[in-house]
């Protein structure tokens, strides 16, 4: 019962949050209230499209960072990454970025690599990676294109904030949804760093 | 309004000194004001705990610079009315000496119920078994620990409580919360406590009949509090930096509070600067203009006829007007307010009906054809639907005059404003 309602909040402040955002993502959120991930259904082998839970064997995708070039995923294939997508009108989201940024700071010589998907407007997201001192790559999600990317990942509900965590070999191991404390960052990231 | 205006041009200058929160310089003194300083960590702190901490980070930098400059205007003012407050004695008042107190006492307590609770485990097996069943979903996992532990620490609680009381010798007499019950009733004693009948209720309690079980419940309640609080201070926690943080908080407050009842007593004084300032209680009268713009007489006396025979004056001006804003809006000029426009096209929209086509306007801009599309009449509101209104504008100011005064007694000396260069470097 206690996961079914964490979900189910956390859904609900998806949906929330993404229509105090922009009116074409909150539709396209609300119409996947009833495919909600399952309570159980967490090894990204069952619940991400594509069928695999490993991130090398899905469809790349690349987005434009904010230093101006296009990224995609495997230019930090071998790191250890997590993946965090986030706005700039999301308070969890900047109460967790200083977090990332220090874990960055203090564990990228052991393969961490922090990458941001903003899901929002690229000068808001400057601005905040500026006022927070983001030391890791901001890629930009338009989110009137993100309801795509984010299925892809697990996140049919369009949560936010939502961090995927991929070991060097490119296994999917940890979806957090919703702010990620340091505890789940103890247990789940700092295993796989060397 | 004064003392806002003097300081906001250079503070719309000034330097966009914290590039972000991380890089600032903590102690960098921002400004002094009296003997006093405000440091940078003083705004940052300021910025954070304000309700656009979130929106601020999303903003542009000298948008987030005049932001920076307003709130630390705003702690100039209640850094000087804290000063005064000092000054005329208000930190040895009564009232002011019991909040701290109670305040104290709630801090102490809850330090003391926090320990508490980081006391809790859960066994090793526990542990292992919920990790189990909750593998990969943090959130879960930390609220079936935590609904474990909240039961633990209601039973760690109590056993606490009941040990204090017994280590202070508590004794209480519930049996004398009866009628005829005075303030100084003594309702708990202990080595170090006492609770009277006083201490608990409300002023206007006194003469009724007390109700036994909310009272005992009242009692128990603020034991506990005094008990713990005790305990924590026993150990050498140490809130003074807390309180004196509410104290610096509550003065300016108080000193504002005392200042409001000072400058209007009643609403008098309201309504007779209501009546000093008639037009505070005016609503213009507004209309959404159509217009059309041209270059001579002849012209738009052509432009007039082609009107009158069925054509638009919207369609038109999007052709031909010369006015190139209202040309790329097609003539909708949008809406404007008594004293906004020209006086003499001001003077025909006034009289003209709805929809109509005005005569030729000479202006030193051209020769107008004008129209209204939508008019809002003027209107004067009264003064019952205005009182809020007067009370703040009387008390700005009331402030900032009295603020102006306030800096001649304790100096303002404003440390970090930009230079040109930097100003400009930044866009500012």
């Amino acid at each position: 019962m206690v996961v079914r309602h964490t979900i189910v909040i956390l859904a609900a402040l998806g949906l929330l949050l993404l229509g105090g955002c922009d009116g074409q993502a909150s539709a396209a959120a609300s119409t996947q209230e009833s495919t909600v991930e399952k309570p159980g259904a967490q090894t990204a082998t069952t619940a991400l499209p594509e069928k695999t839970n490993n991130a090398w064997e899905m469809a790349p995708f690349a987005l434009e960072s904010l230093d101006g070039g296009k990224h995609s995923l495997e230019d930090w294939k071998g790191k250890v990454i997590m993946m965090n997508f986030w706005a700039s009108w999301c308070a969890p989201c900047q109460y967790e970025i200083p977090e990332f940024v220090q874990y960055q700071k203090t564990y990228g010589s052991r393969n961490l690599q922090l990458v941001g998907i903003g899901v929002d407007q690229k000068r808001k997201l400057a601005n905040v990676a500026r006022s927070l001192g983001i030391n890791y790559p901001v890629l930009v999600l338009p989110p009137k294109d993100s309801r795509g990317l984010m299925s892809k990942w697990g996140n049919n509900s369009g949560i936010i904030p939502y961090t995927v965590v991929i070991a060097s070999d490119g296994r999917i191991k940890y979806i957090h949804r919703g702010q990620m404390d340091e505890d789940a960052f103890n247990r789940y990231v700092k295993p796989l760093l060397n | 309004m004064k003392y806002m205006n003097r300081t906001f041009l250079c503070l719309f200058l000034m330097v966009i000194f914290l590039p972000g929160m991380a890089a600032a310089n903590a102690e960098e003194v921002l400004v002094t004001v009296g003997p006093t300083k405000v440091t940078a960590s003083d705004l940052e702190k300021a910025v954070r705990s304000s309700p656009f901490a979130t929106q601020f980070n999303t903003m542009d930098a000298p948008e987030q610079a005049v932001l920076r400059g307003n709130l630390l205007k705003r702690l100039v003012a209640l850094r000087l009315l804290r000063l005064e407050a000092h000054a005329r004695g208000l930190d040895q008042r009564e009232s002011f000496l019991q909040e701290l107190k109670d305040f104290r006492t709630s801090r102490l307590y809850r330090y003391y119920i926090q320990k508490l609770r980081e006391q809790l485990q859960l066994s090793e097996d526990k542990e292992k078994e919920l990790e189990a069943e909750y593998a990969g979903q943090a959130d879960a996992l930390a609220a079936a620990k935590s609904s474990l532990l909240a039961e633990d620490f209601r039973q760690l609680r109590l056993l606490t409580l009941q040990m204090l009381r017994e280590k202070q010798h508590v004794v209480f007499h519930t049996d004398r919360i009866v009628d005829g019950i005075t303030p100084d009733t003594l309702l708990m004693e202990g080595d170090n406590l006492r609770l009277t009948y006083g201490d608990i209720a409300g002023q206007d309690d006194y003469s009724k009949t007390p109700d036994a079980s909310q009272v005992e419940e009242q009692l128990y309640q603020r034991t506990e509090l005094m008990l713990f609080a005790q305990a924590a201070a026993d150990e050498g926690v140490n809130v003074d930096d807390e309180v004196e943080a509410y104290a610096d908080e509550l003065l300016p407050a108080m000193m504002l509070e005392e200042l409001e009842s000072q400058w209007i007593p009643d609403d008098k004084a309201l309504k007779s600067y209501f009546d000093a300032n008639p037009e505070m209680a005016q609503i213009p009268e507004r209309w959404h203009v159509g217009q059309l713009v041209l270059p001579s007489y002849a012209q738009a006396a052509a432009m007039k006829k082609r009107i009158e025979q069925g054509e638009s004056l919207f369609v038109l001006a999007g052709r031909y007007s010369i006015d190139s804003w209202g040309r790329a809006h097609n003539g909708d000029m949008g809406w404007f307010k008594e004293g906004e426009g020209v006086p003499e096209i001001e003077q025909r929209l006034k009289s003209m009906k709805d929809g109509q086509i005005s005569d030729i306007i000479h202006t030193g801009k051209g020769y107008h054809l004008v129209t209204v599309i939508e008019r809002r009449p003027g209107k004067i509101r009264a003064f019952a639907a205005m009182k809020d209104k007067v009370r703040q504008r009387l008390v700005d100011e009331k402030l900032a005059a009295y603020l102006d005064g306030l800096q001649k007694q304790y100096p303002v000396d404003w440390k970090v404003l930009a230079t040109g260069s930097q100003a400009d470097n930044n866009g500012g």
